[in-house]
């Protein structure tokens, strides 16, 4: 039998990938360079890290920021074992994230390798009208083989992102979009311990296809973190009582989502709007990241653990998840698929078929417990008493007795369990059966 | 009767019967006529058969043998009651031949009246010439018409070879659809079994059930059908062994029958005119128009032309006896019109052979047309279609154990290469009959193509929205 999304063999192959997304830092990709040094000022923020992407790099000129966007077709990896070729900035998806301070100034060059004319919206900042990036509208939109400037001051500080502005429903459907941070030059408050930048977006690329189909309206099926799908998602690293913060856009298409932290209560600190202030903020465990918008969560990462981070949505928890298909709760799976297979695979089923190439399981992989059925916007937030570096360290190793495990004979007789009764809410777990409730029995009609 | 007058009479019929024999006609044998319609007609298929083996023991023996293609022939010459039919139409006309050779016999008369006592007799002997100077035209009109006959006989065991072997074509096809439409009912069976599962899981609404429960019992029809077909098929060589008939549902001999042979199709007008045993007939035919012709000019009306004796004894008990002519006064009825009727008849067998010719000549090339559009057809479906059909089941199944798509497009995927492979089937018969039809053409025997086997691919099932 080859290995199949159906029966989930692929975890086998997918779980290296897993340890390995587990053990990789969130780095700055080569080619996009740090500031030079010597530079003028140091930066007075942490520099935000955002997994699985990198930072753009720039140089001062004359006290001027220069940045450089190449908009490209790029070969993107959303998880091992599915690659498609979208479109993005700087040989990667989604861009670099373009980080800065508050009041600088900054020149963004931005070239078009493109087949297609582009622009770029700088999403939630004040820009002059002219730098706004909407394309027929503000500027022409710049054609394939251009270079383009835009000259921003940031009067802001805060979570912002960039897109692409032109033939919005296509060029952000291919991934052009990035995260924009921009510290305060007079932080109110010491910064995080931890600073994450998630960018939240949505394709439609079809198991076996290699090309991200733009038409799509509200089929989608890989929903990613910073353009990764668990089980390819790096996780978060904390350690124990260390503050952090997670600024989470979401540029999807259509769908909002709501990102649950497990172990922890959060409080988001801000939008792409602006602060909220300490007095207009409240405990969450999930927050809803709106289509177009950014809610920056902070919180005290206090419980050791390997904490699930995830969409609530439970189809954006799915990879390349398969529509139309038949219901089979409730009916013999296996001799569904043996019928099936029979007359469909050579040798009346028993000939081995070759998976389909570029597709990834539905489902995660294996974890320490076995196999993580989760997959799509899904990633971990590890939170360590120590850390070696900011490395991600192994699975957690939890201390006896804080796992769930088999309930013991001794534990179900000590607490009175009897395995052959279901408790009711209106009867206690006594084997013995409760007298009928006054009424019992009669029938109301029209009820 | 003077002495001179018996001399003279005994001398007429002696001239006459030694004219009849030295003029008779020589005509093949009927084992020659036979031994030379097989003959031909093996050289024509390919397949020779023995005249001395046509019976119903050799027959029986080769019944018991196994089926092939040329043995199937074999049978259907051997056993076949239109063969014998068709070589007993050579005796027919060999008996023609012979006649036109004959002369007519003499003419003996006699008449006795009585005078009052005294009877007076009178006898005459007449022998008719005028068959006897025809004799030579008769015959070769006889001749032609024996031609035109072989020809025919010919054409009629070339006709029931390839009658044989688009019968086999048939069951062959009828064999395969049915082999094919067995699997698609399975497929369907499995559909419905799953729906049922579904249905009864409570996943799967009733008229979704109904649609395939429908689906199958279209697929159960279709079988059906093609079985049906198969047994007639069946039939169909069954009786073309006449007595000799196999068992019901005997096995047809098999073979590589989806690779289409070279045939070589240029010229093909020419060749099958050459070939054309109608062709043959049709100028045997004329032939024996001309010489009619020439029979009716020579007539030129004359009805009689008889010589003899006569011998008379008058009541007074004289005798006398002398020579006796009769002959027709064609001064009326001088032959014109037998001359036109005769030249009319000419003329018609003329434009019936030339008819004929364009018939066998357009026959040929719808027929190479024919045979190029469903062999081209039929390796493109079978070199290019089923591999592409074969190759999206595959994919099919690949997409299915991703979890993209379900059983029932999975199934209906194996459903639509099963309908692929059944179209096939159908092109493939029609090719095989095509090529049958032509090569029957190209043996001498023309093709009805008014009742030949119409193009058609369409041998899968009725589907939804058809």
């Amino acid at each position: 039998m080859p290995t199949t999304r159906r029966d989930f063999l692929g975890a086998g192959t997918l779980a290296a990938g897993l340890l390995g997304c587990g053990l990789r830092p969130a780095v700055a990709a080569p080619g996009d360079a740090p500031a030079p040094a010597g530079a003028a000022e140091p930066p007075p923020h942490r520099p935000v890290v955002t997994p699985d992407g990198a930072t753009l790099g720039h140089r001062l000129v004359d006290g001027v920021k220069v940045m450089h966007l190449v908009a490209e077709e790029v070969d993107h990896e959303f998880a091992p074992g599915l690659v498609a070729r979208c479109w993005g900035y700087n040989g990667r998806v989604h861009g670099p994230t373009i980080e800065a301070v508050e009041g600088d100034r900054l020149r963004v060059y931005v070239t078009n390798r493109l087949p297609a004319p582009t622009t770029v919206h700088w999403h939630g900042l004040h820009v002059a009208n002219g730098f706004d990036g909407v394309s027929g509208l503000t500027q022409p939109a710049i054609p394939p083989g251009a270079t383009f400037l835009y000259e921003l001051t940031l009067t802001q500080h805060g979570t912002f992102m960039y897109h692409s502005h032109h033939d919005e429903m296509v060029q952000m459907a291919m991934g052009l979009m990035g995260m924009f941070v921009v510290h305060p030059r007079r932080p109110a408050s010491p910064p995080p311990d931890r600073d994450y930048a998630y960018l939240l977006s949505e394709w439609a690329v079809d198991a076996g296809l290699r090309r991200p189909d733009p038409n799509e309206m509200s089929d989608f099926n890989v929903l990613t973190f910073n353009g990764r799908v668990f089980p390819g998602t790096t996780p978060m690293v904390a350690r124990r009582g260390e503050r952090v913060r997670i600024r989470i856009g979401n540029l999807s298409a259509t769908d909002h989502h709501p990102i649950h932290v497990h172990g922890h209560s959060v409080e988001v600190v801000a939008t792409d709007g602006g602060d909220i202030p300490a007095a207009g903020r409240w405990p969450e465990t999930t927050v809803l990241v709106p289509t177009g918008s950014v809610r920056v969560l902070e919180f005290v990462a206090d419980h050791p653990g390997d904490w699930a981070v995830h969409c609530h949505m439970t189809h954006h928890t799915m990879n390349q998840m398969g529509h139309g298909l038949p219901n089979l709760i409730g009916t013999d799976a296996a001799a569904f698929d043996a019928a099936v297979r029979r007359h469909l695979a050579p040798g009346d089923g028993a000939a081995a078929v070759e998976p389909l190439p570029n597709a990834i399981p539905m489902l995660g992989a294996v974890g320490p417990h076995g196999y993580v059925h989760m997959g799509g916007m899904f990633t971990i937030l590890k939170v360590r008493d120590a850390l070696i570096g900011d490395a991600a360290p192994g699975w957690y190793e939890a201390p006896p007795g804080t796992t769930a495990a088999p309930a013991t004979a001794e534990a179900l007789a000590r607490d009175g369990i009897d395995l052959r009764v279901v408790p009711a809410p209106d009867r206690p777990p006594a084997p013995k059966p409760a007298p009928p409730p006054p009424g019992h029995g009669h029938h109301h009609g029209g009820g | 009767m003077t002495r001179r007058g018996r001399t003279l009479a005994v001398a007429s019929l002696a001239w006459t019967l030694a004219l009849a024999g030295a003029c008779a006609t020589p005509a093949p044998s009927g084992g020659e006529l036979r031994r030379r319609a097989l003959h031909d007609a093996s050289d024509r298929t390919g397949v020779a058969v023995a005249p001395d083996a046509i019976g119903a023991a050799a027959a029986d023996a080769l019944a018991a043998a196994p089926l092939t293609d040329a043995n199937a022939v074999r049978l259907a010459v051997l056993a076949h009651p239109s063969v014998r039919a068709a070589l007993a139409r050579l005796g027919v006309t060999r008996a023609d031949l012979v006649q036109a050779g004959l002369i007519s016999n003499p003419v003996f008369a006699a008449d006795a009246i009585d005078f009052s006592g005294r009877p007076e007799l009178e006898f005459a002997l007449a022998q008719p010439f005028l068959d006897l100077f025809l004799r030579p035209l008769r015959a070769r009109v006889a001749s032609a018409e024996l031609a035109a006959t072989e020809a025919a006989v010919a054409r009629d065991l070339v006709h029931l070879a390839f009658e044989v072997r688009r019968a086999l074509a048939e069951v062959r096809a009828a064999d395969r659809l049915t082999s094919l439409r067995r699997d698609a009912l399975a497929t369907a069976t499995s559909a419905r079994e799953l729906v049922e599962r579904l249905h009864a899981a409570g996943s799967v609404s009733a008229p979704e059930r109904t649609l395939v429960e429908d689906a199958e019992l279209r697929a159960r029809l279709a079988l059906l059908e093609a079985e049906a077909a198969a047994e007639e098929a069946r039939e169909t060589v069954a009786a073309l062994f006449g007595d000799a008939r196999p068992p019901p549902g005997f096995a047809v001999p098999d073979g590589p029958r989806d690779e289409l042979p070279a045939l070589d199709l240029g010229d093909v007008e020419a060749r099958a005119w050459r070939a054309s045993l109608d062709g043959r007939e049709a100028e045997a035919l004329l032939d024996a128009a001309v010489h009619g012709r020439t029979l009716a000019g020579r007539r030129a009306g004359m009805r009689t032309f008889e010589l003899g004796a006569v011998a008379r004894r008058e009541p007074d008990a004289t005798f006398g006896a002398g020579p006796a002519v009769a002959l027709t006064v064609p001064i009326l009825d001088h032959g014109q019109a037998a001359s036109a009727r005769a030249d009319a008849v000419v003329a018609v067998r003329a434009a019936e052979r030339d008819a004929l010719r364009l018939r066998v000549e357009s026959t040929a090339r719808r027929l190479r047309g024919r045979v190029r559009a469903t062999g081209e057809r039929a390796a493109l479906l079978r070199d290019r279609h089923l591999p592409l059909r074969a190759r999206f089941v595959r994919e099919t199944l690949q997409r299915y154990d991703a979890m993209q798509v379900g059983a029932f497009d999975a199934l209906a995927a194996k459903r639509e290469e099963l309908e692929a492979q059944q179209a096939y089937v159908a092109t493939l018969r029609t090719a095989w009959l095509a090529r049958l039809d032509l090569e029957e053409l190209l043996a001498g025997s023309l093709v009805d193509l008014a009742h030949a086997t119409p193009i058609d691919d369409r041998a899968s099932p009725p589907q939804e929205g058809d």
